[in-house]
């Protein structure tokens, strides 16, 4: 399904203290996600990167419904998701799932393995019976617990890792949703789990065409399974584009410092890193100009008065006063 | 009722809690069949082959526990009285695990105004004194096993609530939470089918201390005096024993009471306390 998101924010209002209030100070508010747009078509893998903090698991929790928009709007296959939501919240559900960070904290340790694949259906209003149980054992299957016998009496504690990101993975496909959210998937996993993980994605991606949001930190595995990247700074997108292409000349500085920072497997080898100074200022108090600007190797005046666009034709944009040349603009 | 099999395979790992379980089986025991197996009736008033009264008679073939200054057969009233003592804890228990556990559940998982209303609420019932709240009520509404029941569930749910709503305010940020949410789960069935079960154990744990705390007040208030007047219980044969003052003259009449009411519960403490154990790893002193 394609999804389309318009300018898409989440700010929390933060309460002012009493002294403040008697400054004449007006209630600030914590802006996590602050005009975010992009689009997704059916089978694309779009990679939300950035620091922590930067607003890409608010993100994504707008996207499937755990938060709700502060301003903008985000349209799946042509509809309004609010406008979904409030006339059919299960119909909504169905078609939008999300895999978890943790594989540990999301899985009810008091359920066994077939319980928890089972509950969607089962808070969808299927009635409990062969059929469940049946795409209970294939959605297993599909997520690469084979055979799925093995694994349905068990609880989450008796099994690994990997197993358990695999076992929400199945909870997530159970309703063969058509938009699917994953955050930071592989960030608890070992190393050796990693790539299964991400192949069992890839596949369920090309399999069943869903629309994946890849939501990370980690450059290093973008690659393998994105076919376009966003670089998230402080609420914003700076920099979207072709994952080979913008990794290979980045636009964006703070795109280009992120570059840098991926590890080289040649000892000694040092890529040339542009200096990034200080730390990701506060989301409640958000440096007017360009947010990157206090930070930003090549900023100018300019960049500390104007907020810049996004500027540069589809399917390459980023929002910067100074884009470095590397790449086709 | 699997999740009762685990409980007790739980408490049966630990020896202290097997050995429990075998004391509160006996207590079973005695509660179901003791007033068919009672060698006597317990208000008879016995006499000797004199005729004459069995006044505060010792241990006997025939009265294995002795008699009562009124002749009455003091083996006999203990085995009636193990009946009330454990319905009136048991009634008590799951009455107090079953509004705390709801309050707790209801109070941590919506917070706001709903959280704020119910802890007042169960502020309130804090404040109250627990004994004398006991004893006002039952002279109010009339003395019987239903009403000592229904007072004490009263001013007991308070402490189960708090500690069942502290552990649904960390569970309900956990992810799993957000992943039945986004499937379509309603916030009922999410309160009561993701939640529930995990504070569950906590419940059982909470169940066992009121179970003993319970049976404790009730032997007291039957010591007060306040007992149910139509029922023979641990706490009465006490008053009894105390009101007729010969407890120093008749040893057999205080120490089965006392030594029932204790051994009871000790066995449903160290059953909870078992059960804790297999909960909490840290309490294994490991």
């Amino acid at each position: 399904m394609r999804v389309e998101v318009r300018g898409l924010a989440r700010h929390y209002a933060l309460g002012a203290g009493l002294a403040a209030r008697l400054w004449g100070e007006r209630p600030r508010s914590l802006r996590a996600v602050d005009g975010v747009s992009f689009d997704l078509a059916a089978g694309e893998v779009l990679g939300l990167v950035g620091e922590s903090g930067c607003g890409k698991s608010t993100t994504g929790r707008l996207l499937v419904g755990l938060e709700e928009p502060s301003a903008g709007s985000i349209r799946m296959g042509g509809e309004d998701a609010a406008a979904l939501r409030r006339r059919d919240r299960r119909a909504y559900h169905r078609g939008v799932q999300m895999v978890f960070q943790d594989p540990y904290g999301s899985l009810n340790p008091y359920l066994t393995i077939a319980e928890i694949v089972a509950r969607p259906q089962v808070y969808q209003g299927h009635a409990r019976g062969p059929d469940l149980d049946a795409r209970v054992r294939a959605a297993l299957e599909q997520a690469g617990l084979t055979p799925a016998g093995h694994y349905l009496g068990r609880h989450p504690h008796q099994i690994s890792g990997g197993q358990r990101q695999r076992v929400c993975i199945a909870r997530a496909i159970v309703l063969d949703p058509a938009v699917l959210v994953a955050d930071e998937p592989i960030s608890m996993l070992d190393v050796s789990i990693k790539w299964g993980i991400i192949r069992l994605l890839k596949r369920l991606v090309a399999e069943r065409s869903i629309s994946l949001l890849y939501i990370t930190h980690d450059l290093a595995t973008v690659a393998a399974i994105c076919d376009r990247i966003a670089i998230m700074y402080l609420g914003r997108i700076v920099e979207i584009g072709p994952v080979g292409e913008v990794l290979a000349a980045p636009r964006h500085p703070y795109t280009a410092a992120l570059v840098s920072a991926i590890p080289i497997a040649t000892p000694g080898a040092r890529r040339p890193a542009p200096a990034i100074r200080g730390a990701i200022p506060d989301a409640a108090d958000i440096p007017p100009g360009c947010r990157f600007a206090p930070r930003c190797p090549r900023a100018t005046d300019v960049c500390l008065k104007a907020d810049p666009a996004m500027t540069g034709t589809l399917p390459w944009q980023a929002a910067c006063h100074h884009p470095r040349p590397g790449g086709a603009a | 009722m699997a999740f009762l099999l685990s409980f007790l395979g739980a408490v049966w790992k630990a020896p202290t809690g097997r050995f429990s379980l075998v004391l509160l089986a006996l207590f079973l025991v005695a509660a179901i069949l003791g007033p068919l197996v009672a060698p006597h009736d317990p208000m008879l008033r016995n006499y000797g082959p004199d005729h004459k009264l069995l006044r505060l008679a010792g241990p006997s073939w025939d009265h294995w526990l002795g008699t009562t200054l009124m002749g009455r057969d003091i083996a006999s009233q203990m085995l009636h009285g193990a009946r009330p003592a454990l319905l009136v804890g048991g009634l008590t228990a799951f009455g107090t695990v079953a509004i705390g556990m709801n309050i707790g559940l209801v109070a941590g998982y919506f917070g706001g105004r709903t959280d704020d209303v119910l802890m007042r609420i169960t502020d309130m019932f804090l404040g109250l004194p627990f004994l004398p709240f006991i004893i006002i009520v039952l002279s109010l509404t009339g003395r019987s096993l239903t009403t000592i029941v229904v007072a004490m569930t009263l001013v007991m749910w308070r402490s189960t609530a708090r500690v069942i709503r502290a552990q649904v305010l960390s569970l309900r940020e956990m992810p799993f939470v957000a992943a039945a949410r986004i499937t379509g789960a309603s916030d009922l069935a999410i309160v009561y089918r993701e939640i529930a079960p995990n504070v569950l154990p906590l419940a059982l744990v909470n169940a066992a201390f009121a179970l003993a705390w319970a049976i404790i007040t009730e032997a007291s208030i039957g010591f007060l005096g306040f007992g149910d007047p139509n029922s023979i219980t641990w706490g009465s044969i006490l008053y009894d024993a105390y009101a007729s003052q010969t407890m120093y003259r008749a040893p057999w009449w205080v120490v089965p009471p006392g030594i029932a009411i204790m051994v009871l519960v000790s066995a449903v403490y160290f059953v909870g306390r078992a059960y804790e154990e297999v909960l909490n790893p840290r309490l294994r002193g490991i």
